[in-house]
């Protein structure tokens, strides 16, 4: 017991030899770590401001911002294991084979490490969110949604679910279906349609748009018109589709459909159907007025 | 004849695929009408028929002139015209269209 007692103080004591010793080297080096972290934090949003000045993609501002801050941080830690008397060269040395090493296994491993369908900038669907890729870290993806919303949603979760990414296709068919009435003309329903889609300009001409009868539907006949347009037109050239097809639908005398139920009341003396619902129903007054 | 001719035929007989649009006006410059586009001839034309009538009525209000009399500065025959310069048919009526139309002898 007095044996141990004794070790734990000789321990103390060495520590405090230790701090005496190097204590000012000690505090000076974590000066240097705390002040070089903070400096170096903001020497990189600084950096990375600068780079979106110059209009840069953000996927390359993102990379060079990150090599940028991880050489601020290696020189940093240099400057404060100096002052603790280690060589700098120690640690650029390791920082080195550690940036080899994981080199190597990224090139080797690649196909086999999960990784992220898609990159800064592109513009994703992932579950209800449509947006554009701000920013991936380790634990997030930032996508900013087309009306203005910032969403950070786990990468765990996208990993799992299916994604859309529209990077990868430059058009995006557009499908609109009207339906117009049964009594409308629809050669000339087709024909305006198919006129509406030829003159306008941000309709790609390969693949070409065509317009289909797409269903005898309850209340209308159904027309499908399918082109397609470049992804960052898709959205305003559906939107001006659907305004040029109703007034020009409009115009031309096309009557637009809407739900709606036909009644038919049937009267007679006998094997009147209507009046045996209201006989069974117990309505006489309505017998009345229809009889 | 071939079908591929055949659908030549139909093709250059078809709508024609528009590049975009321009509003043109005449304007009143030394006693003098001028006729003039935005976007400018050498800029890219806009390509949504829809903002470009927007933008021609918007000017259109915006320019309309108080009086009967011309006086410089004055805008007038505000219209919508294509990649070529043609007069373009009002996307609603599918008819003619010009904004403060006054008659240039």
């Amino acid at each position: 017991m007095q044996k141990n007692l004794t070790k734990q103080v000789d321990n103390f004591k060495e520590f405090g030899d230790l701090i005496t010793q190097y204590g000012d080297d000690i505090i000076l080096a974590l000066i240097v770590l705390v002040a070089g972290l903070i400096a170096a934090k903001l020497l990189a949003k600084l950096f990375r401001l600068t780079l979106q000045r110059l209009r840069l993609k953000e996927a390359f501002v993102s990379m060079a911002t990150n090599i940028f801050y991880i050489m601020l941080l290696l020189l940093v830690m240099a400057a404060a294991l100096n002052h603790l008397g280690i060589e700098e060269t120690l640690l650029f040395n390791a920082a080195g084979a550690a940036i080899l090493a994981s080199a190597l296994l990224i090139i080797l491993f690649r196909p086999y490490i999960p990784h992220l369908p898609y990159k800064t900038g592109n513009m994703i669907k992932a579950g209800k969110f449509l947006g554009r890729v701000e920013g991936v870290d380790f634990f997030h993806t930032r996508l900013k949604t087309f009306d203005g919303k910032t969403v950070f949603i786990p990468n765990v979760l996208i990993l799992k679910a299916p994604i859309t990414n529209y990077h990868f296709t430059a058009s995006r068919q557009i499908k609109l279906v009207i339906g117009i009435s049964y009594s409308s003309d629809l050669l000339k329903a087709k024909k305006t349609l198919s006129e509406i889609l030829a003159e306008e300009p941000r309709v790609l001409n390969k693949p070409a748009a065509r317009v289909y009868v797409l269903n005898l539907a309850e209340s209308c006949v159904e027309i499908t018109a399918r082109s397609w347009a470049k992804n960052v037109d898709y959205w305003r050239t559906r939107c001006d589709l659907l305004e040029k097809i109703k007034l020009r639908f409009d115009h031309e005398g096309i009557a637009i459909a809407f739900p709606q139920q036909d009644v038919h009341l049937y009267q007679g003396d006998s094997g009147n159907c209507g009046a045996a619902l209201f006989d069974n129903l117990g309505i006489e007054e309505s017998r009345d007025e229809i009889g | 004849m071939k079908l591929v001719e055949a659908m030549k035929v139909i093709d250059d007989g078809w709508v024609r695929r528009l590049k975009g649009f321009r509003v043109h006006f005449q304007k009143r410059e030394n006693s003098q009408w001028a006729t003039d586009y935005f976007p400018g001839q050498k800029a890219q034309p806009i390509t949504s028929e829809i903002s470009i009538w927007e933008l021609a009525r918007r000017f259109a209000e915006a320019t309309k002139s108080e009086g009967p009399e011309t006086t410089d500065g004055d805008i007038v025959n505000i219209y919508v015209v294509d990649d070529l310069g043609n007069p373009v048919k009002f996307y609603a009526t599918n008819q003619p269209k010009i904004f403060n139309y006054r008659e240039i002898g």
